[in-house]
């Protein structure tokens, strides 16, 4: 990924590695979601192509990172060596560790877990030794227990911690959606001037949500919109990523997302 | 209440039906929102089920062509809906139930293949271990992990299953016993291990009542090797160490 240029990729999709590799200039990098299997023929060749960014589980920064979460953060990113790595503003098991939604869940914004997260995320940053870079998680219900709302505490935390933002619209788009704001509006609240990357991504009626959600599918026409304009006021903005990691993805989902996305933001 | 707690008590309330029946008031979810959270609950526990089950029954899947049949689906069956009601995420119970109804509804191959009832019962003990995030109550001595369990299988799973992934024939020189511990770690890691029969029996052995000693008479092992095989069997999470001690 070359400094000053915009990558255009996508998560790596084992199921579709060959398609991936034939896919000449179409995709800037891949995001590794989870590491390689032990028998992922195709991954050494991936490994050689592409620039690889860490966007695995590495912890939920609401808790300190115990050592051995570390290694692993520490291990996988120096295999992938990627500009960056990427976590999630996510709280999603309880500290006994007995319990897990094991699904991203955003923290209550309060002072307290502002603290906690900027404190985890410089260990995790030291640890590293890459840029950390924090991903933005929607919420489908409101407590009252909250002290600010999200965009003031990404805001704080960005500006505490020195990380960079990894903005998700469709994450954005679904908060705005279930808020019953304009998704423009609601997404300029945001710290763009923070942003280092952009997730795009589909949505999809969830029966038991009784509306919309994230779904493998390729982004909408107006996610792509609000992300370009999203993109014309982030000055620190490296990549564009559409945001598609499932056994269910084909190669024809893929490609078409990764073509729709270039052009929308005038990469050829 | 600090707020780390209260997330605590969100994240119990979300993964437990029980719980959004009587909810605690320290959430103060009323209204609209608690409406919300409780198909919010809802979303997260179909999809939890969903995902385990397409990870531990991916052998049978390559067959579905065949059977017609794919463990997943249960969860948009109608009888999946009491079950999403009634579910703890993580709970070896709300495990238990799920693995159930997959293994009646991929009860079509059983007069396909001769090994079926064996995968499927590999598939099952697999999934227990991805879906169970339970862990043993506190004891005084060693015990069995929740979702620990030992299996003798007529057919030699471990050489069957990648000739199954490849669409390869199994024919009978698989047709032989084989003893399969399954465990997971409190990390997550699931472990297939296959067991010799003085490792089952300490396995066996180790019910949170005996002491290491007694663990080793009843197993029909040595001091020494009663301790070895325990030990590893913590290593692999198939065995709680005793409260104050390193976990595995």
């Amino acid at each position: 990924m070359s400094a000053g240029r915009l990558s255009v990729g996508t998560f790596y999709n084992p199921q579709v590695a060959e398609a991936i590799l034939a896919s000449s200039d179409l995709i800037g990098h891949l995001a590794m979601a989870d590491p390689p299997a032990a028998d992922d023929a195709a991954f050494p060749r991936v490994r050689e192509k592409f620039p690889l960014l860490l966007h695995d589980y590495l912890g939920q920064l609401s808790d300190p990172m115990s050592e051995e979460a570390l290694a692993r953060a520490r291990r996988l990113q120096e295999m992938y060596q990627g500009p960056w790595v990427a976590e999630h503003f996510q709280c999603l098991h309880t500290q006994d560790g007995g319990r897990t939604l094991d699904y991203v869940f955003p923290p209550l914004y309060t002072e307290d877990f502002l603290a906690r997260y900027v404190a985890n995320a410089r260990i995790l940053r030291q640890a590293v030794g890459a840029e950390l870079v924090m991903e933005n998680i929607p919420g489908f219900f409101s407590v009252e227990h909250a002290q600010m709302e999200e965009s003031e505490w990404l805001r704080r935390f960005f500006e505490e911690s020195g990380c960079g933002f990894l903005i998700d619209i469709p994450h954005l788009w679904l908060a705005a959606h279930y808020a019953g704001r304009d998704a423009r509006e609601y997404i300029g609240e945001f710290p763009l001037d923070k942003v280092v990357e952009i997730h795009v991504g589909g949505v999809e009626e969830d029966p038991d949500l009784g509306g919309p959600w994230v779904a493998p599918q390729a982004p909408t026409p107006e996610i792509l919109d609000l992300a370009v304009w999203a993109a014309a006021r982030a000055p620190k903005l490296r990549a564009v990523t559409v945001d598609m990691f499932s056994p269910s993805v084909t190669a024809d989902l893929l490609l078409g997302s990764m073509r729709a996305t270039r052009a929308a933001f005038g990469v050829s | 209440m600090n707020d780390r707690a209260l997330q605590d008590e969100l994240i119990r309330y979300l993964s437990d039906a029980k719980l959004r029946r009587a909810p605690p008031r320290s959430l103060r979810l009323t209204g609209d929102e608690a409406e919300k959270a409780n198909k919010f609950a809802r979303f997260l526990a179909r999809r939890y089920y969903r995902d385990r089950l397409i990870r531990s029954f991916r052998y049978s899947r390559v067959l579905s062509g065949r059977t017609g049949r794919r463990a997943e689906e249960v969860c948009d069956l109608p009888e999946c809906e009491a079950f999403l009601n009634d579910c703890v995420l993580g709970s070896l119970a709300s495990a238990r139930r799920a693995g159930e109804m997959a293994v009646a509804h991929l009860a079509t191959g059983q007069g396909l293949y001769p090994w079926w009832n064996d995968l499927i019962a590999y598939e099952s003990a697999h999934f227990l271990q991805t879906a169970t995030t339970e862990r043993a109550q506190p004891g005084a001595h060693h015990r069995p992990s929740p979702s620990a369990t030992c299996i003798h299988f007529e057919w030699a799973l471990p050489e069957m299953l990648p000739r199954l992934r490849k669409g390869e024939p199994v024919g009978e020189e698989s047709h032989r016993g084989v003893t399969l511990l399954f465990s997971r770690t409190h990390m997550g890691k699931v472990y297939v291990v296959e067991l010799d029969e003085s490792t089952a029996a300490v396995f066996r052995a180790t019910d949170g009542a005996r002491t290491l000693k007694q663990i080793a008479e009843a197993g029909g092992a040595t001091g020494p090797q009663a301790e070895a095989a325990v030990s590893n069997l913590a290593q692999i999470g198939a065995v709680e160490p005793p409260d104050g001690s390193p976990r595995g």
